[in-house]
């Protein structure tokens, strides 16, 4: 147990990388670091979910923490990271012009959420996954993707300008679209035949812990696949379910306010 | 009668519908005429599905009895529960929808008139077939279906159930199923785009709020049972395999599927009935509701949850430990937004000056009984618990406090409220009065005690059983209950018959109610609101009316019918084509499974000619973008290229159909079909099924080019053209999923 605990992986890309996201918003939001918290509490996030023991046991032992870093990389940190940009330091760099019309083009909810969707069901093909797994390289290109794909999946949801988001109804549909895409990939991998992802069938298991987590904690690779599919087919629906309330709570606030007082949030 | 116009679609011509005489009705397409053919259907299979549960009843009175045979018990237990689930209680609820939407959003009816016409009779051809299975009794066809009203394989298979009735059943259900799509999509698409000016979503009235939930439940639901239904039907009639593990299929793959509906169905009769409940306590208590934003938000919520909880029903299936363990939570999780409601409801009334009018007994009862069945229904989520009473009585005890004391009575308080709009006339309170309490008690006394039984441990569908110490009471308890029941309803239909003769006038308002549908006449004109829909400004439009010197807040002052720019045709369109998703989803699931575990005999990689299939895929890849360049020159009015692009893309589409047709034959001949096995099952009906629907996209292009032929474009409004459009790529897209997963998955490995 302490071995798990302790099995930290301070991977330099990681630290230089979370180090420039942090270094970068203070440069453009020096003036203004009212929102700063959520941008250090997403990156903290990203931190924690790729050095920890969670990158550790993901990476070599077990497909259900691996998947748990993933949820955590596609569903917590691009929305904590989204909340803590500025209205300002956005819409200067909308007004830029190829950011302008990137953004413009990407915004699109069927752009955006096939982006968000497909690199997330691309990923967990077990040719890829394994191909990640074996491979360092890869594996930064497929953190690095489900970051990127997954801030363009929550733009129109959760973006700093409130009129280039989505309106409530379409937010729902969006994001009950997203939840049963996502469910319907955890459906299969629950019920999928074990083994999917030949890895975890026979770890290495550097760190000596092989026989606590299969005969102590019960997690065989079946469990593990199972365990992993539910993680994100009903841990990942709680997470979309949480956002649909926000942004019922959102749209029924800005009601409130008179006409006026509210940019279009609509 | 013969052609009742519509000019813009949703307005008739109003002469043609104010005709009377019984076809008039058969021929009608008025949402309120529509509404109350739902609401009698439901209420004369009610009688129906009441009398099977009577004789039930009688049987099980005594021990040991032989008043019904063991096969008829089967056949009564069978059509009771298909019966009150999928004619009673859906028709009832989407009677009141029908009836009441239209009017409740001050609209003049619904999106989609002669589709809803079409829903209605759907799905009472579907209640009729059902019922004509009884009489194949005579020709020795072993009569009605009777392996349960969710038809588990194997048993509900040819090898079981040789006779005709569960053949009947999945017709039947595929009518009601079809019938309950189309009233879905039409609600949603009348709720989002037909309100009446300062409408805003955050006004509407809390039914209608259910009602657009629930359709989005029908969307999701009915689907996955339709492609279900199809796979039992070639079964049991063309020999395929999909529920037969003797020959490699999966029997659970049936309880899967059923149960992906089977959830969500549970809401989808039971949000309605919240709906009705939301609108009968705030009037009888003269206050607002309490916290509108929850009750509306907690809908939502239950609506999304009811899709992420089906397994529980399996838990004794042997899903293993973990499967169980998350169902559990989600399971348990759907209590706090139901939990939310009812203290709303309660908060309602609290303080309020409460009229006891029968409606609002009925909505107090409710909140009783619902809540009795939902604290059974939180025990059934702790799987130790389901492990010991599932299959017993206590899950008939439990799911009639759900449905009858919960929707049934929801529904009694919403025919003692709005039954003076609909007919111009009151029910009598006096014999409401005797109503309610016979249905109380009686409702009570049948299955408060079936709780006891099951923890003694009756099982449920048995047809006779032993002097048990304590059993012999019980039952013949809850068969007296049974028949106090049955006395109330008669009471109830004589209540009904004789305000139909001369009940007392009602006049437009009788309750003092505050939304729109109280605006106009009892019964309304034609056109709903012939002088036109009063102001809305906030949620109680009547109340501001009444009292301009102390009008409520405004809510949602900002009129958000204008950010929801969505046309009815293609927003119609479009939640067909997302309804799609869950019938093609479940097929090709199917495909999948099957695919991963081969059984012996012909497979993809021995069988398909891919360099020749994809030939004809590319016919039909292109002809998306022929329609799109159509659709370009017809936006331009360039008719000449429309006639053009548009017979191109029919000679494409009409392309991959003779390619499909001569793999078929190759296939065919070469002894590969859909009874060969799990391929040939699979392979043949998801296929087969994606053929269809470029068929039925060819119907209408050909509609489209016989317009542009006979120089009629200008009757094609543009969004009526862009929804053939969304439909035409649509087909082709889920091509693309196909071709992927069964012609070029097996060249990879």
């Amino acid at each position: 147990m302490v071995t798990i605990l302790c099995a930290w992986d301070p991977d330099l890309s990681v630290l230089i990388g979370c180090a420039a996201l942090l270094v970068a918003y203070w440069a453009v939001h020096r003036s203004n670091l009212s929102r700063a918290g959520w941008f250090v509490g997403g990156t903290g996030v990203m931190l924690f979910a790729l050095i920890s023991p969670i990158d550790t046991l993901g990476d070599e032992y077990l497909f259900s923490v691996h998947m748990i870093q993933h949820l955590l990389l596609v569903l917590v940190v691009p929305p904590l990271l989204l909340a803590g940009i500025t209205p300002a330091f956005a819409s200067r760099v909308i007004e830029c012009r190829p950011l302008g019309e990137i953004e413009r083009r990407l915004r699109k909810p069927v752009i955006a959420w096939l982006i968000g969707i497909v690199t997330l069901t691309l990923w967990h093909a077990p040719v890829l996954f394994d191909a990640a797994l074996n491979n360092e390289y890869i594996h930064i290109l497929e953190h690095l993707s489900f970051l990127a794909s997954a801030t363009i999946f929550w733009w129109p949801v959760l973006g700093p300008l409130p009129q280039l988001r989505l309106a409530p109804l379409l937010t729902l549909l969006y994001l009950v679209g997203a939840a049963i895409a996502n469910s319907l990939l955890g459906i299969w991998l629950t019920f999928a035949p074990a083994g999917l992802y030949t890895p975890y069938l026979h770890p290495e298991d550097s760190l000596g812990i092989l026989k606590l987590l299969r005969s102590g904690w019960g997690l065989t690779p079946a469990v593990d696949q199972e365990l992993g599919g539910l993680f994100m087919w009903v841990g990942g629906s709680f997470v979309f379910l949480a956002v649909m309330v926000a942004v019922l709570l959102r749209w029924f606030g800005f009601s409130e306010m008179n006409a006026s007082s509210s940019a279009a949030s609509f | 009668m013969k052609d009742i116009t519509i000019t813009d679609a949703g307005e008739m011509s109003f002469e043609e519908e104010a005709r009377e005489g019984w076809l008039s009705w058969v021929a009608s397409v008025d949402h309120k005429r529509i509404g109350i053919l739902y609401l009698w259907s439901a209420t004369i299979f009610f009688v129906i599905g009441g009398i099977l549960a009577l004789l039930m009843r009688v049987q099980l009175a005594v021990p040991e009895n032989h008043f019904l045979t063991p096969e008829l018990y089967n056949q009564l237990f069978t059509m009771h529960g298909t019966t009150m689930i999928f004619l009673v209680v859906m028709p009832a609820l989407i009677g009141f929808s029908n009836y009441l939407v239209p009017l409740m959003i001050g609209a003049r009816d619904v999106a989609f008139p002669r589709l809803n016409a079409l829903g209605f009779w759907a799905q009472a051809f579907g209640g009729m077939m059902l019922y004509f299975s009884f009489a194949t009794e005579g020709l020795n066809l072993g009569g009605a279906p009777a392996v349960g009203w969710f038809s588990y394989a194997p048993l509900s298979e040819m090898a079981y159930s040789y006779g005709s009735g569960e053949t009947y059943w999945v017709l039947a259900l595929l009518g009601i199923g079809v019938g309950t799509l189309s009233a879905g999509i039409n609600l949603m698409v009348t709720i989002i785009c037909l309100r009446a000016p300062g409408m805003t979503m955050w006004r509407l009235p809390l039914f209608v709020w259910m009602v657009l939930v629930t359709g989005f439940l029908i969307v999701n639901a009915i689907p996955p049972l339709n492609a279900g239904l199809v796979m039992l039907l070639f079964d049991r009639i063309l020999n395929a395999h999909f529920f037969r593990p003797a020959t490699g299929g999966s029997a659970l793959l049936w309880q899967h599927v059923f149960w992906i509906f089977g959830h969500p169905e549970v809401y989808i009769m039971v949000l309605p009935a919240f709906g009705i409940i939301s609108e009968v306590i705030p009037v009888f208590s003269g206050k607002p509701i309490f916290g509108y934003e929850f009750v509306a938000a907690s809908g939502i919520a239950i609506g999304f949850l009811s899709l992420l909880v089906w397994a529980h029903h399996m838990f004794a299936v042997g899903l293993g430990h973990t499967v169980d363990l998350f169902f559990a939570v989600t399971s348990f999780t759907i209590a706090v937004p139901t939990g939310v409601k009812i203290f709303n409801w309660t908060a309602t009334m609290y303080g309020g000056r409460l009229r006891f009018t029968t409606s609002m007994m009925f909505a107090v009862a409710f909140l009783l009984t619902f809540t009795i069945g939902g604290l059974s229904g939180v025990a059934f989520a702790a799987v130790p618990i389901d492990w010991q009473l599932t299959d017993s009585y206590f899950v008939v005890a439990h799911f009639h406090y759900v449905l009858f004391g919960g929707s049934a009575f929801a529904a009694f308080a919403g025919v003692y409220y709005w039954f003076p709009k609909i007919t111009g006339r009151m029910l009598s309170e006096h014999l409401g009065k005797w109503n309610f309490w016979l249905t109380f008690i009686g409702f009570n006394l049948t299955f408060m005690v079936q709780h006891v039984l099951g923890m003694y441990g009756m099982p449920r569908r048995v047809w006779t059983y032993p002097p048990l110490p304590g059993w012999e009471a019980m039952n013949m308890i809850s068969t007296v209950g049974a028949f106090v029941l049955a006395f109330s309803v008669l009471i109830f239909l004589v209540n009904i018959m004789l305000s139909l003769r001369g009940g007392e006038i009602s006049g437009d308002n009788p309750w003092d109610a505050w939304s729109l549908e109280w605006a106009t006449t009892s019964p309304p004109a034609i056109e709903n609101f012939p002088h036109g829909v009063p102001p809305v400004r906030g949620r109680r439009p009547l109340w501001d009316l009444a009292h301009p010197d102390r009008p409520d807040e405004e809510p949602g002052s900002r009129d958000d019918r204008e950010h929801l720019k969505l046309d009815r045709n293609k927003l119609g369109v479009g939640l067909f084509i997302f309804s799609e998703f869950g019938f093609f989803g479940a097929l090709i699931g199917t495909y999948i499974y099957f695919y991963l575990f081969p059984s012996a005999g012909p497979s993809a990689a021995k069988s398909l000619d891919v360099a020749r299939t994809f030939g004809f895929s590319i016919c039909l890849f292109l002809s998306s973008a022929t329609f799109h360049m159509a659709a370009r020159s017809f936006k331009i009015r360039d008719d000449r290229k429309v006639k053009i692009w548009l017979g191109l893309t029919l000679l494409l589409g009409a392309a991959f159909i003779f390619g499909q047709i001569w793999e078929y034959t190759e296939l065919l001949t070469s002894g590969v079909t859909l009874s060969s096995n799990l391929f040939g099952s699979t392979f043949f009906t998801l296929t087969g099924f994606h053929g269809l629907h470029v068929l039925m996209g060819l119907v209408v292009l050909a509609i489209l080019l016989g317009l542009a032929l006979g120089g009629r474009l200008d009757d094609i409004k543009p969004s009526g053209f862009e929804a053939a459009g969304m439909y035409w790529h649509f087909v082709d897209a889920v091509w693309v999923v196909i071709f992927s997963i069964v012609y070029l998955w097996p060249l990879f490995g």
